[in-house]
């Protein structure tokens, strides 16, 4: 490849990664959120930048809401529209008309023995996991053991504004030395060929 | 090389700018809630409600900004303050006080504050009728029970006037926002059920007591600072990749 080409690839990893901080930052308030990591690689075609989830959880924030839940040390189980059951460390999850569980995907939360969790009006979910009315057991979440369930919180995005912020610059800096460079290629040919033009 | 990186999803700093612009347009909703939530921290019965956000994920399993999953109520019990009115009443626990037009519509509200209207009945301040409940003219000392059974002294010694009912449903969040306080079922909350207070969960009716509004004007406030800042970051974002544009079309100049 060229000096022009190289430059060019530069600039191109730039955008990919302005295009990755701004995801990041549009979703600074997704709860649940998993910002994309920018990595790059380089061989003979060329740089290449890939986006690679950041799975580190994020702060717990206290929500109020008695079917937000966390768990810690475990998971729940949620059914998709297509039947599939996927596995989420948490969810805020809104009773439905039906009296089931659903998180903003539409997914619906399983109980122990993977059917639909039904509750009940008045029912609440306790740290092992059970769903009680008053002292009653009314229903179980499969999470685990040894896991605890934190009710009442929601995940916040793990999205540092202020590092995404030092990409979005660093990524705008990056591209415009690229583009200084093919300048100064450009400048050095177009010299190349004056000259030669005057030997003539 | 350059077909490969850009043809088919356009160039990354057309999406940069776009994630961008919905992350500002996103931040700019959430303070509209929030700025709700704190003009009303003073209403009677009013519930607070949160935006909910989602990223808007690219075929490519990228990121192209956020969409919103729009506003939900959120059924924090509000402290419940003694007021001393005499037909003020309170929900402490899940449920609402059904009230219903002269037209017949039906409407729920977590907020108590009643007053005897001339026909007996109580009425809240924007004139919708309690359910359940009509005092006679003679009655004094009207109290209503924990379990929402209305008594009252009349001229035939002490006697039971009705009582005062809930209804629950199986997705409040959903309820559709009539006016302030006053909250109408939709096909997202289910159907009303009608439930006698002390019993399912046990919401109980507090008599002389208001129910405050959810909101806690320091946590709001906190919540304004987190979306100027995300704002902030997203306006540098747009500013970012209009530059990067600006040096882009810079090249085909020479």
């Amino acid at each position: 490849m060229t000096g022009i080409q190289w430059a060019a690839q530069a600039m191109h990893a730039a955008q990919r990664r302005l295009e990755i901080a701004t995801g990041n930052l549009a979703n600074a308030s997704s709860d649940g959120f998993a910002r994309l990591r920018a990595r790059g690689s380089i061989d003979r075609n060329g740089v290449h930048i890939s986006a690679v989830a950041d799975t580190r959880a994020g702060a717990l924030r206290p929500t109020g809401r008695p079917f937000d839940l966390a768990v810690r040390g475990g998971t729940l189980r949620v059914r998709d529209a297509h039947g599939a059951i996927v596995r989420v460390g948490n969810a805020r999850l809104a009773r439905d008309r039906f009296g089931t569980l659903r998180d903003p995907h539409g997914r619906v939360l399983l109980d122990a023995s993977q059917h639909p969790l039904r509750v009940p009006p008045g029912a609440r979910f306790y740290s092992d996991g059970t769903l009680r009315i008053g002292e009653r057991i009314c229903g179980r979440l499969g999470i685990g053991a040894s896991a605890t369930l934190d009710v009442g919180f929601a995940m916040v995005a793990n999205v540092d504004a202020i590092s995404e912020m030092v990409d979005v610059l660093a990524a705008q800096r990056s591209f415009e030395g690229a583009q200084r460079v093919i300048a100064r290629i450009e400048a050095t040919r177009k010299k190349a060929t004056d000259e030669v033009a005057q030997l003539q | 090389m350059r077909s490969r990186n850009c043809s088919k999803k356009g160039t990354n700093v057309d999406r940069a700018l776009y994630a961008a612009a919905t992350g500002m347009a996103a931040q700019q909703k959430n303070l509209d809630t929030i700025a709700a939530n704190l003009a009303n921290a003073d209403v009677t019965g009013f519930k607070r409600s949160s935006m909910r956000f989602t990223a808007l994920a690219a075929s490519d399993g990228g990121t192209i900004g956020v969409a919103s999953l729009g506003r939900r109520l959120v059924f924090g019990q509000g402290k419940l303050l003694k007021t001393g009115g005499p037909f003020d009443c309170a929900i402490s626990g899940p449920g609402f006080f059904i009230v219903s037009d002269d037209r017949g519509r039906h409407a729920y509200t977590r907020d108590g504050s009643f007053e005897r209207a001339a026909d007996g009945s109580l009425r809240d301040r924007r004139g919708w009728r309690l359910e359940g409940v009509r005092i006679p003219r003679d009655a004094v000392n009207v109290r209503v029970a924990r379990d929402g059974r209305v008594s009252a002294q009349t001229t035939h010694g002490v006697r039971e006037l009705g009582r005062v009912r809930l209804a629950v449903f199986p997705a409040p969040e959903r309820l559709h926002q009539i006016a302030g306080t006053l909250l109408a079922a939709s096909p997202e909350s289910g159907a009303a059920r009608t439930i006698d207070a002390a019993t399912i969960g046990k919401p109980q009716i507090r008599f002389g007591m208001l129910e405050a509004s959810n909101v806690s004007v320091v946590e709001e406030m906190m919540a304004i600072l987190g979306a100027q800042r995300a704002y902030e970051a997203n306006a540098k974002g747009v500013q970012a990749a209009d530059e990067m544009l600006r040096i882009a079309d810079n090249l085909n100049r020479g």
